[in-house]
């Protein structure tokens, strides 16, 4: 499992140096500009991004036939991309909630609600590789994709009418049950762990 | 033991059918799998690493059943698959790296030694290496983690006459070691003439015969006769036969036809292509 993870950090770093540079400049708008919360929810988007694109890379390279043959079981193969993307969004999660710490502070505002921030942006992070990777599994990248595009069209579609109709409870954060939030998050995002092992399990590669 | 055995294998899947497959490849010993594309080879290859479901039959793998035991025997097994599988952004050192933490037996010396040795670049990355060297670099890796059974799927597809032969001489040295096996397709049968103590010719998904090598070619020849001559053969004496304008070239066996008649040698490509004919 350890030769698969850094497999997938050596695809990371060949292939999505793009994402890190939109994190940075995203980073500079919130820390620099005058934007809202969003810039720094969308990083924590890409970073849930991250193992499907690693999986679709795989299929492109042949990598999930090859991998049949190596020491490894199915649920193995599926497991590296959920722990992978779990580390991912945990630290982009993180270097976010500080960043949008230091924006609070630096504007004299409490940090109140950096709590929920983070429980939102981690929600936002995990929610689309839980919602998509058992597609991805089941179905291909190919097929996958279109599933993956149908749930980042509905989480970018709530979040922007969320924070244009300010219904997310920033500066309110008595009244938002964050550790049920992530409780849930977890949830969600195990369960789709167990459907994508179950359903790689079964598929002709 | 034998590394491999196959005993009535089918599959079917979008107009193919795999029909009953029985194969047994004794330990130390190399098999080759010749047939046209779409005959089953890479089917049959992808069943024993268990890549599709089988619809019957068994597969077993250095004594152990491929479906309970296969990650345990994984340890055991080098594999070079037809497009390799290595991701196209990695450099050989990369692979070297993540090997040595997929395979608990991994040498990484001898995985330079045989990058080296193969002259393969390993300061490109995958995917601008040739299909050669692409393959040369997969070759590598399925020979640096002691594998005692080497699954190989058009290995040496895309490789230079030179490099062939260099490629095939370090598979003969692999199966000097009498616990080394190889199953090998390929389309180039003068690899597998060269290579193989047995010969399967699959047609259709069907499995037309596997045999040793050394008894097929003992038991078939070739004559060139007139074709009133041919039909005054024994029934079950010709397998296979093509007629042109100069007579007839015809596929017997050896031991039924009369004695005196003048037999001629015969290679495995004029066997399968013989034997292909006569099942049509």
């Amino acid at each position: 499992m350890k030769g698969l993870l850094l497999k997938d950090i050596y695809m990371t770093g060949k292939y999505m140096k793009s994402i890190l540079l939109l994190v940075v400049v995203f980073i500079a708008v919130a820390l620099f500009g005058e934007g809202s919360d969003f810039f720094l929810f969308f990083p924590c988007l890409l970073a849930g991004v991250v193992p499907l694109s690693l999986q679709s890379y795989d299929e492109s390279f042949k990598w999930t036939q090859y991998s049949a043959g190596l020491p490894c079981r199915r649920s193995q193969i599926v497991s590296v991309k959920y722990i992978y993307g779990l580390v991912l969004s945990a630290v982009m999660v993180i270097l976010m909630s500080a960043v949008h710490a230091v924006v609070k502070i630096r504007g004299g505002e409490s940090m109140n609600d950096t709590a929920v921030f983070a429980a939102c942006m981690l929600g936002v992070s995990l929610i689309a590789p839980a919602l998509s990777l058992p597609f991805i599994f089941k179905l291909g990248a190919e097929k996958g994709r279109i599933a993956y595009l149908v749930v980042v069209a509905v989480i970018s579609g709530l979040a922007t009418f969320s924070f244009k109709s300010d219904t997310l409870p920033m500066g309110n954060t008595g009244d938002f049950p964050f550790v049920l939030f992530i409780a849930a998050v977890l949830i969600v995002f195990v369960l789709s762990w167990l459907i994508s092992i179950r359903v790689y399990n079964n598929r002709e590669l | 033991m034998n590394a491999l055995e196959i005993h009535g294998l089918c599959k079917s899947y979008g107009g193919f059918e795999l029909d009953h497959i029985d194969l047994e490849l004794p330990a130390g010993c190399v098999m080759g799998l010749i047939g046209e594309n779409g005959a089953g080879k890479s089917t049959i290859i992808k069943l024993i690493l268990d890549m599709i479901k089988r619809d019957g039959g068994s597969i077993s793998i250095l004594g152990r059943d491929n479906k309970k035991d296969l990650h345990l025997i994984k340890e055991d097994i080098g594999i070079v698959l037809d497009e390799v599988g290595i991701p196209a952004g990695l450099k050989a050192a990369q692979v070297d790296r993540i090997m040595s933490r997929v395979y608990k037996n991994w040498d990484g010396e001898l995985f330079r030694s045989y990058l080296h040795r193969l002259s393969v670049p390993v300061d490109r990355q995958f995917k601008e290496l040739s299909r050669g060297n692409k393959m040369k670099l997969g070759i590598a890796v399925a020979m640096s983690h002691e594998a005692k059974l080497l699954i190989l799927d058009e290995a040496t597809s895309g490789l230079d006459p030179v490099v062939r032969d260099e490629v095939l001489d370090i598979f003969m040295d692999y199966t000097r070691d009498e616990e080394h096996s190889i199953l090998i397709s390929s389309h180039i049968v003068s690899d597998l003439e060269k290579l193989c103590d047995y010969i399967a010719f699959l047609h259709e998904g069907k499995l037309l015969l596997c045999e040793e090598k050394d008894l097929l070619r003992e038991r078939y020849g070739l004559i060139h006769c007139r074709p009133e001559e041919l039909k005054a053969l024994p029934e079950g004496a010709v397998v296979g036969k093509r007629e042109s304008s100069y007579g007839v070239e015809a596929m017997v066996r050896r031991d039924a036809v009369p004695e005196g008649l003048s037999v001629n040698p015969i290679d495995i490509e004029q066997l399968f292509i013989f034997t292909v004919k006569g099942e049509k």
